[in-house]
């Protein structure tokens, strides 16, 4: 008979970690904010209806908010009617509403983080919550400080080298700026909390198709000997949204799309495409070889941002027929702006693997579809049996892994035309989440909450990767505010860029693929 | 889904058949929206006594394919059917996705007779899709370790056999069956009520951890539980999987009547056991209820104290689509956990997702042999569902 551990818990083996995460109450910071209704509570409420919330969890909402617990059930309610994937029955809903609280309060104040306290102190013992907590900061980047010495101050984070109870902080991104201020933020996260406590979320690695992205490399070996620089010709990445700023405007203006979306999404996409193989599925692991890409993506120094960045914005156009404005014409948004709405760059990573293979990023607002996939092209047959003819050459196998919608991978081949004649013609062998497993994916929120619940930070960004990243685009941004332009390159609206962006590619013999 | 003899065809032109039912799907697409894809994660054969079973096996389809779309067998075992001659009938269960996508997938029933079953599993071995995975799912309310010559015609041909013990009407020897036969085979076998028993384990896994209640697991010392008719197995395997985690060892078994089951369990060598630690039994009592659904209805755990820790209790309901936990400690709030009733197709398209054994349940029916094999033999056959 085996030796039953009893110190730890024997009815948790073979039940995964996911299923069983510990007890603790989550405060959500902004309880009352858009991030909480449309995204947090309906992904707290689908994880309740999977049963894979603790069964002692409490949910509190924290806000400056005149609210009542009621009225934050209210809140929640409709948040959960309006937005959640799969729809309120009563029964559930009173299961899970017995579980939301409420607690008014001033991030700035001092006392409001002693009412908490005392709040959570004495809510906890009734759910048998052994006092370990989860903090989400869903509230503007000017808050962080604050709050997170607020919690720090006021007594609310439990000691960083004891296990129980536990203390973990949920960050949104932007992480700063720039790269000083993401530094500051750094710091003063560090002061307070211990880097395994820190969860720096983005919520794109949460995507089912994302992740699929490890699963694809490093769980078929017909890939892996195929993904360097002997065999790629070049990779694709775009990101495309068919929406201008629209209601986004204000935090827009102070953006733009280097930092909305190549700072964080695309460059932690790809870090997963171009990884090396790690050792093991750990969280440090796999965040280790992340750090390794970004710290080998080759700096574009600033007399060179010309060469390998084009930025632009979009100017009046049409969207499905429909008359669509220009990003100065959009409310909110002055009318001499200079925020990039689009940037297309060239980037080289150094290192044995790639070398030489340029990656080609895309990304923009007011484009013709929203569409975000990542292209593999491979290069061509090294001796040319078939179409011949110089002006119609074979077309190049070409792995697409598409991000959204329509989630799932395509590879084009060459193949023979049935008759007499061999003519290859290109054709797609295609595989698509909706069609092979029907049933519907988990939020990315959902997964992602549920994993600071049980302590896997493996899809969360570390400080040293945030500051990574910071430290290459950083070059650009430095160069773009240099150059003093008040008028950037335009595309029209509905339109997949501006020529400079071709031009770019084009530089190289490559062409943007057609989406 | 009613036919007439006229609707069978041979089998041999099972292949033709489904090519013109996907031209016709095609050609009712022509010119409207979207595309046809034949949809197939794994190749599934649904083993069903008689024709009422097969079909109710039929109407459970459309829901199975929609979460894990397969190429489908049902293999029908007809106890009059006439000749040596196997019938089949082909279908496809089409549906419309949100991007306009026509998802199609075949449903092929086989019927035939006790004496033709190896003819009609010839018929599956040329139908299942190359590179797909193959599982059975055993429908038929016998074990199908005790099912004889037909399982064993079809087994071969299954990576994962699923079935399922509630109703079962003899748990003891059909546990000692299956147990001895997944001894000998390498194929999984998988019990849909350890998929029933989930929400159990995770509930009292959560209510009785040691951060919670410390030290309540190493001084259990009694269990009571009450399930509705036909749930004995899913209750034995409960007790199962607790002796098996705890470390306790079966001594005997006694049915005191039909309705009535007690064990008597020994305490291992735990490590906080070792040294003569708690030679107290474990006295587990089991009730049937003679209404009621074929769910474990309610628990009782108690423990004792030890000078240092308090005795206690815990109590868990069945309540509605929740479990409930309700605590001795008056200053803890009850808990609960989701536990829908969920139709066997689904809990089917979800196993169909995990294809490796599952040690813990291998070790959990392990203990329910032992179980089995403590309960007297007369005891034994007053058992009854």
């Amino acid at each position: 008979m085996n030796d039953i551990q009893f110190d730890e818990n024997p009815l948790t083996s073979g039940l995964a970690d996911k299923l069983l995460p510990q007890a603790c109450t989550m405060v959500i910071f902004g309880g009352a904010g858009d991030l909480s209704r449309r995204k947090l509570i309906p992904a707290l409420y689908n994880l309740a209806l999977d049963g894979l919330l603790p069964t002692q969890f409490a949910v509190v909402g924290f806000a400056v908010d005149a609210l009542t617990d009621e009225s934050f059930r209210e809140f929640a309610r409709e948040g959960i009617e309006t937005f959640s994937r799969r729809s309120l029955s009563e029964e559930d809903w009173e299961d899970f509403a017995g579980h939301l609280f409420y607690q008014q309060g001033n991030f700035s104040d001092a006392a409001s983080y002693a009412a908490l306290k005392a709040r959570l102190e004495a809510l906890e013992p009734q759910f048998g919550i052994p006092g370990s907590r989860v903090y989400y900061l869903a509230i503007p980047p000017s808050f962080i400080d604050t709050c997170v010495f607020g919690l720090h101050d006021g007594g609310l984070v439990a000691p960083a080298d004891q296990p129980l109870p536990f203390t973990r902080l949920i960050v949104e991104k932007p992480i700063g700026r720039d790269l000083p201020s993401a530094r500051a933020v750094n710091r003063s996260l560090k002061a307070c909390f211990a880097e395994h406590q820190l969860y720096r979320i983005d919520h794109y690695l949460g995507k089912e198709t994302v992740q699929n992205i490890l699963a694809m490399r490093f769980g078929n070996s017909i890939f892996e000997p195929l993904w360097n620089s002997k065999y790629i010709d070049h990779v694709q990445i775009t990101v495309a949204e068919a929406e201008g700023v629209g209601t986004r405007a204000g935090y827009y203006e102070t953006a733009g799309a280097l930092r909305d979306m190549v700072q964080n999404h695309i460059l932690q996409l790809l870090s997963l495409i171009a990884m090396e193989p790690p050792w093991s599925m750990r969280a440090d692991v796999i965040r280790d070889r992340r750090l390794d890409l970004l710290q080998c993506l080759r700096p574009i120094r600033s007399r060179d941002v010309d060469r390998h960045a084009v930025r632009a914005q979009y100017a009046s156009g049409f969207y499905r027929g429909k008359n669509a404005p220009g990003y100065r014409r959009e409310e909110r948004v002055a009318a001499d702006s200079t925020t990039e709405t689009y940037v297309a760059l060239r980037v080289f990573i150094d290192n044995w693997r790639w070398a030489g293979v340029p990656i080609y990023i895309r990304t923009g607002k007011a484009m013709p579809k929203r569409v975000s996939e990542v292209a593999v092209q491979f290069k061509a047959v090294p001796h040319m049996l078939f179409n011949t003819d110089t002006d119609h050459p074979l077309e190049p196998n070409v792995l697409a892994l598409r991000i959204q919608p329509d989630e799932g991978m395509s590879l084009r081949i060459g193949s023979k035309l049935p008759g007499p004649k061999v003519r290859i013609y290109p054709v797609k062998m295609d595989f698509r989440y909706g069609s092979t497993f029907g049933d519907q994916s988990p939020e990315a929120y959902e997964r992602l909450l549920l994993d600071v619940i049980v302590g896997d930070a493996t899809l969360f960004m570390r400080d040293d990767a945030v500051e990574a990243s910071w430290q290459w685009i950083q070059p650009i941004l430095d160069a773009w505010e240099a150059s003093g332009e008040r008028w950037l390159p335009e595309y029209p609206a509905g339109t997949w860029g501006p020529v400079e962006a071709d031009r770019l590619i084009d530089a190289d013999g490559h062409a943007w693929r057609q989406l | 889904m009613d036919r007439s003899p006229d609707d069978y065809i041979d089998p041999v032109q099972i292949e033709r058949e489904l090519a013109a039912i996907w031209a016709t799907i095609d050609g009712q697409q022509k010119g409207g929206r979207g595309t046809v894809t034949r949809a197939s994660m794994s190749n599934v054969m649904i083993f069903c006594d008689g024709e009422a079973q097969a079909l109710d096996a039929a109407n459970r389809i459309p829901l199975l394919v929609q979460h894990h779309p397969a190429r489908v067998l049902v293999l029908a075992l007809i106890a009059d059917h006439p000749g040596d001659d196997v019938r089949a009938w082909v279908t496809a269960h089409c549906r419309r996705t949100s991007d306009g996508t026509q998802l199609c997938a075949e449903h092929i029933e086989l019927r035939f007779g006790a004496s033709s079953a190896e003819r009609a599993a010839s018929v599956v071995r040329s139908l299942l899709i190359a590179d797909l995975p193959s599982a059975m799912w055993w429908l038929s309310p016998r074990p199908p370790a005790l099912a004889g010559a037909v399982f064993d015609a079809f087994a071969p041909m299954a990576e994962q056999i699923i079935y399922d013990s509630v109703g079962w009407s003899d748990p003891p020897r059909a546990v000692l069956a299956m147990t001895r036969w997944a001894k000998s085979h390498r194929t999984v076998i998988f019990n849909l009520a350890w998929r029933r028993l989930k929400p159990w384990r995770r509930i009292l896994a959560q209510s009785l951890a040691p951060t919670l209640v410390p030290g309540a697991l190493q001084r259990i010392d009694a269990i009571e539980l009450r399930h509705g008719p036909h749930a004995l197995p899913l209750a034995w395997l409960l007790l199962g999987w607790l002796a098996c985690r705890l470390g306790w060892q079966p001594r005997q078994g006694i049915a005191k009547t039909g309705d009535q089951l007690t064990w008597q369990f020994e305490r291992g060598t735990g490590r906080s056991n070792a040294g003569g630690g708690n030679p107290r039994p474990i006295q587990i009592k089991v009730h049937r209820d003679n209404e009621g659904a074929a769910l474990i209805d309610q628990m009782r755990i108690a423990w004792h104290g030890d000078g240092e820790q308090p005795a206690g209790s815990a109590d868990y309901r069945h309540e509605g689509h929740y479990i409930r936990h309700f605590p001795s400690d008056p200053a803890l709030l009850p808990s609960s956990i989701p536990a829908p009733e969920q139709r066997l197709e689904q809990m089917v398209a979800a196993q169909l997702a995990h294809r490796a054994g599952d040690a813990l349940f291998t070790d959990a029916i392990a203990i329910s042999e032992a179980m089995a094999k403590v309960m007297k033999a007369k005891d034994a056959a007053t058992l009854s569902q």
